[in-house]
């Protein structure tokens, strides 16, 4: 199922937590809502599934009007960061609990129910835990019930809202492998939030990135890494050094350097140059000459801060394996590889 | 993935409002305002309106008829016998009280599930049989009878020869005294227990490593922070010692002037179809009973954190 | 701790043995004579039958009122919940004179249900609605934190899966409240036994019909029958502990199946 959002708005108080957002969810598609806390990715989430009602806007489900939908009419499955499990029912009864509520022509027989619960069981690889109860399983456990019994009701579109968020590390990792293989198993179109941006890059066809109630940009992994369409997009996903530049007739002069103007470049005043730390290579010929400052040795990696010449701002550069060590004090030319340049935000 | 090309089906302009709807995890608005009315009608019907009862009968006869009901020889020596026995047995039950509280929350040794078991006994024990089990204990062909009657001549290293009697229990104030401590024992045992319990030993332990005492542990760490749920505790205690029934009634031999308590008075009165007395002696027993609700939730209110988790609001 | 140990001895523990040495006096025999005499068998009947149907009301009234008073919002609220604790505060006597002035046939509510054919003073539905009065606090009060803790995600997930309103209360959220409300109806119970003071006005107090155990043994002790009065006491009390035994047994199986 595609799910297409328009000009959504939601306002907590006066807290605008969703400040018109539209999207496209193509069918099949393994999204993830990255964004610092207070962005609206959760907001946006519970909107989908019909926990929020919006104020404005509009929420389509396959071109239908999902806006005023029900929840449970909206076969929307959604797993809590908190897994939300009933802590009466053993896991079996979590499991069916979505098919056990259903009534009249809808409702399945007993030996359906639990051909599909065993089915399900199986598929979270929890098989002879069904009589478990929650309180006797595991964080990594509990979050597959969740799954599974969100899965249960062959959901239109999963939802997931900080999936791993209460879970240590490494479950974390193994849990996000195995979130993968599952959606790719049953092509079903997932939704995830996440704050944590190594896992949204790791995991999803695509990115959209809030902040603030809005949608930063919305692109595949790679795209959202290579080609930021916001300072806040370059500074969020990874890292990015923020150096001041100037239009000065036809030529940008760039933290000391002076680049040819082009009609590429953004038309204010004052603009900013955004690179990332591996994205500045060390350059007899560079633009910027500079002092390291500190060096930083973690295994392969070398990691160098140093003081650019031309302006008071400190940059970190991370060099590739294999490159020559460095000296604090030691004076280097730095060149840019790849940049972003962007108007300067409050002047 | 495939990519689909979405046809809109109807233009959305920017802003439209969307018809608000209720939060999902409540009920519709129509539901909820039966449940409210149906609580707060039964509410009035079941608990207000007995209240309301009292005091309006209560004066049905006139301010006049009433001031003579609560001034009449035998109505205030039951207010002071009320008053005697709440005044003794308040301030016993709040020391043992606190040592019983002092004692279960800060240490752990084994049988304290009973300790706190029997702590709570008394409330689950019906007034009748406390009553009942202070007869067969001092009443006559009692246990400790004999104490009573003729007292038991000791022999003590340093008194000498001395007499130990107890004085008329049954049918009279001791007795009485006596059934009301066991009946409001749990409540500031009870009080305290959970909020010690909550607070931890940790400030006495630093108390005691910078060299207090242990009385002084106790009075400078301890008790400040018990006061407000001791204070409550006290206040519940109050409420009950004044109002007892059940206990003093089996115990007292209702003996009036000497031995009634005050309502053991308006059990009298009502008795004698003298309704209008007996409610005006009930009004005063209300209203201690409203004083008493209100300094409760006042305390809730100013003071709920200080208060164990059970009375926070 | 001696100090507890002495004072907790002197006024709980030597009492209560009291109760049973004296009982044993009879002999097994004996106690059984009395237990099955039809006035105390009546008496006991009519404790815990009124005790168990005012219990039960309760825990429904009870809980009713928790949930609009943790789960609404309206004008009064604090007023309201302050006067939910009046039965503990008032003393029973008061109560039941109160109680026997409104529901008597020229009582405020009495004057409009006796001619209705629904009598309610001095017959068992008094002393059910008295003990209704005493018992409702200990429902409210105990049901009222597990509710305002129960977690709105659960109703949430609940309703994602599909289940109407109606379906989330009973299938999640009573379940939860299923222990609290064992042991409201539990405290409500034993209170409601042992009454006294709020029931013997409204009762009417006739043999083998509206006479509660706690009046028979205060009239067994006015005859001087110490033995008599000891061994209703002693049903009262291993009723009740069997009751509660029973209640106490279903929150340890909940608790085994993991609700807190």
């Amino acid at each position: 199922m595609n799910i297409r959002i328009q000009h959504l708005g939601k306002r907590f108080g006066a807290f605008p937590a969703l400040d018109g957002v539209s999207l496209d969810i193509r069918s099949g598609e393994l999204l993830a809502l990255l964004g610092p806390s207070g962005s609206g990715k959760t907001t946006l989430l519970r909107a989908i599934a019909g926990l929020e009602q919006p104020e404005q806007g509009q929420l389509l489900f396959d071109g239908e009007d999902a806006t005023n939908l029900s929840v449970q009419a909206r076969r929307a499955g959604f797993v809590f960061q908190h897994y939300a499990l009933f802590k009466h029912l053993d896991v079996r009864g979590n499991i069916a609990f979505g098919l056990e509520v259903r009534r009249g022509a809808e409702r399945w027989p007993k030996a359906r129910i639990n051909a599909r619960v065993e089915e399900l069981l199986s598929l979270v690889q929890l098989e002879g835990l069904g009589g478990r109860y929650p309180a006797q399983l595991s964080g990594g456990q509990r979050q597959r019930v969740a799954l599974a019994r969100a899965l249960a009701i062959e959901p239109r579109v999963l939802l997931l809202d900080e999936p791993f968020g209460a879970l240590d590390a490494q479950v974390r990792r193994d849990l996000r492998r195995w979130l993968r293989e599952i959606h790719d198993r049953t092509g079903l179109t997932t939704v995830f939030v996440t704050h944590d941006q190594e896992e949204a890059l790791e995991l999803a066809d695509r990115v959209a990135i809030l902040n603030r109630g809005r949608i930063e940009q919305v692109g595949t992994p790679g795209e959202v890494y290579d080609r930021p369409a916001s300072p806040f997009v370059y500074g969020f996903v990874g890292e990015a050094n923020r150096l001041p530049a100037r239009l000065q007739g036809p030529v940008l002069e760039v933290a000391g350097a002076r680049w040819p103007r082009t009609a590429a470049l953004p038309d204010a005043e004052a603009l900013e140059v955004f690179v990332r730390p591996e994205d500045l290579v060390v350059d007899a010929e560079g633009d910027w000459p500079a002092t390291v400052g500190s060096v930083q040795r973690s295994g392969p990696r070398q990691r160098l801060r140093a003081q650019l010449q031309g302006s008071a701002a400190d940059v970190e550069v991370e060099l590739p394996p294999g490159s020559p060590a460095y000296a604090s004090g030691q004076a280097i030319r730095l060149a840019a590889r790849r940049y972003g340049v962007f108007a300067a935000e409050g002047g | 993935m495939n990519e689909q090309v979405l046809e809109l089906p109807v233009q959305v302009e920017q802003g439209e409002k969307v018809r608000a709807r209720q939060q999902v995890t409540s009920e519709p608005r129509g539901v909820q305002v039966l449940l409210v009315l149906g609580a707060l009608g039964f509410l009035l019907s079941f608990l207000l309106l007995p209240l309301l009862l009292v005091f309006v009968e209560a004066l049905r006869g006139g301010v006049h008829a009433f001031w003579v009901a609560i001034s009449e020889p035998d109505a205030l020596s039951a207010v002071k016998l009320t008053l005697l026995v709440t005044a003794i047995v308040v301030p016993l039950n709040l020391v043992f009280g606190v040592a019983a509280a002092w004692v279960v929350s800060k240490h752990s040794f084994p049988g304290k599930r009973w300790l706190v078991t029997l702590i709570d006994l008394p409330f689950s024990v019906s007034p009748v049989v406390a009553g009942l089990v202070f007869i067969l204990l001092f009443g006559r062909d009692g246990w400790l009878w004999p104490l009573i009657e003729d007292g038991l001549r000791l022999h003590l290293p340093v008194l000498g020869d001395t007499l130990l009697q107890l004085p008329r229990i049954v049918f009279a104030i001791p007795g009485i005294v006596l059934a009301t401590v066991f009946v409001t024992f749990p409540f500031i045992a009870r009080e305290l227990m959970p909020l010690m319990e909550q607070q931890g030993s940790d400030e006495e332990l630093a108390a005691l490593t910078l060299g207090a005492n242990a009385w002084q542990m106790f009075w400078k760490v301890t008790l400040p922070n018990i006061r407000w749920g001791l204070l409550y505790g006290v206040l519940l205690c109050s409420a009950r010692a004044m109002g007892e029934f059940g206990a003093v009634s089996v115990v007292s031999g209702h003996i009036r002037g000497r031995t009634n308590t005050l309502p053991l008075h308006v059990e009298i009165l009502y008795n004698e179809y003298a309704y209008s007395a007996a409610f005006a002696c009930a009004s005063l027993l209300a209203g201690t009973a409203l004083l008493t609700l209100v300094l409760k939730s006042f305390l809730e209110w100013r003071h709920g954190q200080s208060l164990s988790a059970a009375h926070r609001h | 701790m001696g100090v507890t140990l002495f004072w907790l001895g002197l006024i709980v523990l030597i009492p209560l043995a009291g109760v049973f040495l004296k009982a044993s006096g009879l002999g097994l025999a004996g106690i059984w004579q009395i237990w099955t005499e039809p006035r105390v068998l009546a008496a006991l009947r009519l404790s815990f039958g009124t005790a168990f149907a005012a219990a039960a009301f309760n825990t429904v009234m009870g809980t009713w009122v928790a949930w609009v008073f943790v789960r609404y919002s309206f004008p009064g609220r604090r007023v309201f919940d302050a006067m939910i604790d009046l039965p503990f505060a008032l003393p029973t006597a008061v109560a039941g004179i109160a109680l026997t002035a409104l529901y008597g046939g020229q009582g405020w509510v009495g004057q409009w249900l006796e001619p209705l054919g629904l009598k309610v003073a001095y017959t068992p539905l008094g002393i059910v609605v008295a003990l209704v009065f005493v018992g409702l606090p200990f429902v409210v009060r105990i049901v009222q934190p597990v509710l305002a803790e129960a977690e709105r995600e659960l109703e949430e997930a609940s309703a994602t899966l599909g289940a109407s309103r109606l379906q989330t209360i009973t299938r999640v959220v009573v379940p939860t409240l299923w222990p609290a409300m064992l042991t409201g109806f539990a405290l409500a119970f034993a209170r409601g036994v042992g009454e006294y003071g709020s029931v013997i006005f409204i009762a009417g107090n006739l043999p083998n019909r509206t006479e509660i155990a706690p009046l028979l043994i205060t009239i067994r002790l006015e005859e001087f029958d110490y033995a008599g009065a000891t061994a209703i006491a002693g049903a009262m009390l291993l009723l009740s502990f069997a009751v509660l035994l029973l209640v106490n047994s279903l929150q340890a199986w909940l608790q085994r199946r993991g609700t807190r």
